[in-house]
């Protein structure tokens, strides 16, 4: 029969609970139980720190003494992958079985103990889940080990220290800041920031997961593929955004108020980045603009790499980054040489001698066209007389061909194989002339 | 990774090395350090205690108390969790019931006493366990009667047929028919079932006759037993039963809710054979098994500061609680409510520690759900619940005596 007491227990400030934990660390500290198994630990933890080093310094004194016998070693070339990451962990939870059983042997508490073991447990086993994606998918899975498994690993463990320890636990329902009428604690906005940060992430995977499978499933275009992971992820990172503050206590009414905020904000100094974030949307929306599209703007040729919601990044023909505001795309003229077709004709002018055969130069100059290995059978290139020059016949060979970004490259190449062409069979290319008529008469007078 | 690691374990061997030296300085300065204590005490109670503990720091200004209140159903549970670890508080206040698995489990440690606080004789055997005291008495919260001042204007109910008369004309009672609540009607109708060596006493003791006398009062007007003890406290908050049999952790509910002078507090009505006598829950600190020998010492002073005279009555003025602290005596002219449960401890009784307490519970309980629901005649469910309480304590035929048709299975050579 327990005395009953009302669960109303005084809150006290976030302050005053870091003092209290850190005297009852101190207090706690000062015991010789805690002290022998924070020693033990600590030895533990020092000692399978430095397995691995051990580990390698002993296939060094191996492979000195056995030459490349070694490396012939099958085993231990594909076991090596696994020991050396897994070494530290496997070791601690070996140590620390051991040590749990001669604590309990001698009567001592061993919880201490027994947490490290199951924290250890949980570095082994984020451990094996790394070496594995190591294995099979090598340095791709660097992404999602530091910005997933490493900060899921902390926060776990975190989770555990913080869960194992009276009173600190209510540190997170303290209130740190209020906003308006709502008290935000640092567990609204410890769980606020996780939340927001695990959509980033989802987001970002996501992308990185259309990227990757849609090709393959939809036969569409890498432009129209990208777009659409591109805006899951943003709708991914909205939804995100409204969850995050939901956890932070703001509704519905909340938002607005803020939104309303913000709304006379973005009216004063926020207009060209909202300008460029709806041009974003609408480029993304429209598909007027997709990644790998041939563009000309102010003149010079580009392509497109990346449509995002505030700017697009294009790459020159000297391969220069360009980052420009989405905005402008949809307020300037833009040429676009790909928009419903790769395919771009290419004009090559050119002129012969008025003695030429124009039959045999029209078919020397086709025939050379088709040599090139860019230059499309169909549709098939075609020469257009030009009309009489100065000195010359004026002819154009145009040809089509599907790299536009290679059509500086393309042309230099048709004039190469034309002037060899033509100087193989005889085909003059008159030197520009200008006749002049002295008249005798005049200058024979003394006029 | 290889320096990483030896430093680690270099600042980390310093770093104990350190406060273990500093263990060793403390030597010659007894009272200084840090200890914690536990409790599953309300805001109010909590307050209180602070100002106790303010007062004791500020006699021994080295002393540094951590004080953490936890809530009632996460302290037992947390201080087994942390004292597995070595980090349990230095002093846990909390039910004298927890004593046998807490000292079984090695975790808490016999008390020494260094100035010799006088203890309750009652409250001693509440404690004592394996022939040692486990803790230091702090209160006592013996079940008492409760009656509403408006309704029972005239003669409070001194007996159980005074009781049953008044119920009978509309003041109504109400109490949980449970084993640890119901207890107390066994010594109004016979002996207790424990005699004085300890042993189970079950053949002449009251629990039948008391048994019988519930299973058949249960239906008389006025007289309501119902194990739901939230709904009892409520009808009597709202005036509609003028007894209520209860401990003296309800005073702050009531007081909160009906006024201080609303209510009273008398002993429980006696019977046939004689007064009532309730079981004697005692509130106690308790000491950690590991605390450093610094810390053992302080843990005791403080504890035996919380327990003298003068911080008694601090928490009998302040709380309405009833020290532990024999020395005490309570003026019924100053706390009348507190005077009530004070007469009643004196005819209250403990179980014996020589006992598992848990199945003794049980098993009275199912007996006391048994006679009421008429599943079994008291007879049957006490030799039920002899039976199974001589099982779970593998007792001998010495240790208990059954009633009349019912007896110990043989055991086997």
């Amino acid at each position: 029969m327990n005395p009953e007491t009302t669960s109303t227990v005084i809150s006290p400030t976030l302050w005053e609970i870091l003092q209290s934990q850190l005297n009852t660390a101190l207090a706690i500290v000062m015991r010789p139980v805690v002290q022998q198994q924070l020693l033990t630990i600590l030895a533990i933890l020092g000692i399978t720190l430095m397995l691995p080093e051990l580990i390698r310094y002993w296939q060094i004194r191996q492979a000195r003494r056995a030459g490349d016998q070694l490396k012939q070693l099958i085993w231990w070339n594909k076991s090596r992958v696994f020991i050396f990451p897994l070494a530290a962990p496997l070791g601690s939870i070996l140590l620390i079985n051991l040590a749990i059983w001669l604590f309990n042997g001698r009567n001592y508490p061993s919880g201490m103990l027994e947490n490290a073991r199951s924290l250890f447990s949980m570095w082994l086993i984020f451990r094996l889940v790394v070496t594995l994606l190591y294995y099979r998918w090598s340095d791709g899975v660097r992404p999602y080990y530091r910005w997933v498994l490493s900060p899921m690993f902390v926060i776990l463990i975190l989770w555990r220290l913080v869960g194992s320890s009276v009173g600190l636990i209510s540190i997170i329902t303290i209130p740190i800041l209020t906003i308006g009428t709502n008290a935000i604690s640092l567990g609204n906005l410890l769980s606020s920031a996780i939340t927001l940060y695990a959509f980033v992430v989802s987001g970002w995977m996501v992308e990185q997961v259309l990227n990757r499978t849609l090709p393959d499933q939809l036969n569409a275009e890498p432009g129209m593929i990208q777009s659409v992971a591109t805006l899951t992820r943003y709708a991914i990172l909205a939804i995100g955004t409204v969850f995050s503050l939901a956890l932070l206590g703001f509704d519905a009414t909340s938002l607005a108020i803020v939104a309303g905020g913000l709304s006379v904000g973005i009216g004063i100094g926020l207009q060209d980045i909202v300008a460029n974030f709806v041009s974003g949307l609408t480029l993304l929306f429209e598909q007027s603009l997709r990644p790998g599209d041939i563009i000309e703007l102010d003149g010079a040729i580009n392509e497109v790499e990346k449509v995002t919601l505030r700017a697009t990044i294009l790459r020159t023909l000297d391969n220069v980054e360009l980052i420009i505001p989405n905005a402008k795309f949809t307020t300037a003229q833009v040429n676009t040489l790909t928009r419903s077709s790769r395919q771009i004709g290419v004009r090559v002018p050119f002129f012969v001698h008025y003695d030429s055969d124009l039959a045999f130069v029209r078919q020397v100059a086709l025939e050379t066209a088709v040599k090139h290995e860019l230059t499309l059978a169909d549709p098939p290139p075609k020469i257009l007389n030009q009309g009489f020059g100065d000195y010359a016949f004026l002819f154009e060979l145009f040809v089509w061909m599907e790299y536009p970004k290679r059509r500086g490259l393309y042309r230099s190449d048709l004039y190469d194989l034309l002037m060899d062409a033509f100087a193989a069979h005889g085909i003059k290319v008159p030197y520009p002339q200008r006749d002049l008529h002295v008249r005798s008469e005049l200058a024979a007078s003394g006029e | 990774m290889l320096k990483r690691s030896i430093y680690l374990l270099a600042g980390g061997i310093l770093f104990l090395g350190l406060v273990s030296c500093r263990g060793f300085l403390s030597e010659t300065q007894r009272i200084n350090g840090r200890i914690i204590v536990w409790h599953s005490w309300n805001s109010t109670e909590t307050a209180v205690l602070l100002e106790a503990l303010r007062d004791f720091q500020e006699i021994n200004p080295g002393v540094q108390v951590i004080n953490v209140p936890l809530t009632p159903n996460e302290l037992l549970p947390r201080f087994i969790q942390a004292a597995r670890e070595g980090s349990g508080p230095d002093l846990l206040i909390g039910s004298d019931d927890w004593i046998q698995e807490l000292a079984d489990a090695n975790l808490i440690r016999p008390y020494t006493s260094q100035t010799g606080v006088p203890i309750n004789g009652l409250a001693r055997q509440a404690i004592t366990y394996r022939g040692n005291l486990y803790g230091l008495p702090l209160f006592l919260a013996p079940y008492a009667l409760y009656y509403n001042k408006t309704i029972v204007s005239g003669t409070i109910a001194r007996t159980l047929d005074d009781l049953l008369t008044q119920a009978a004309q509309g003041r109504r009672v109400a109490f949980v028919p449970r084993f640890e609540d119901a207890f107390w009607g066994i010594q109004t109708f016979g002996p207790n079932i424990f005699d004085r060596a300890g042993n189970l006493n079950l053949a002449d003791s009251g629990l039948i006759p008391w048994l019988d006398w519930l299973s058949e009062m249960q239906n008389r007007p006025g007289v309501i037993l119902n194990v739901d003890d939230a709904s009892l406290e409520e009808l009597f908050i709202q005036g509609r039963i003028a007894y209520y049999v209860a401990g003296p952790e309800k005073q702050a509910i009531f007081n909160a809710t009906m006024g201080e002078e609303s209510f009273g507090v008398t002993t429980l009505p006696s019977g046939p054979h004689g007064a009532a006598s309730p079981l004697l829950p005692v509130e106690t600190m308790m000491f950690y098994e590991f605390s450093s020998p610094d810390q053992a010492i302080l843990a005791t002073t403080l504890a035996e500061f919380l327990a003298n005279q003068q911080q008694g009555i601090r928490f009998m003025r302040e709380l309405n609680k009833l020290p532990a602290n024999p020395q005490i005596s309570v003026d019924s002219r100053i706390y009348p409510n507190v005077s009530g449960f004070w007469r009643q401890s004196f005819t209250a009784v403990v179980l014996p520690n020589t006992f598992e307490k848990s199945s003794l519970i049980t098993a009275g309980n199912r007996a006391y759900a048994a006679t009421l629901s008429g599943a079994l005649t008291p007879e049957s469910a006490v030799c039920i619940f002899g039976l199974e309480v001589a099982a779970a304590n593998s007792l001998t035929a010495e240790q208990i005596t059954l009633p009349p048709q019912c007896e110990l299975p043989e055991t086997q050579p």
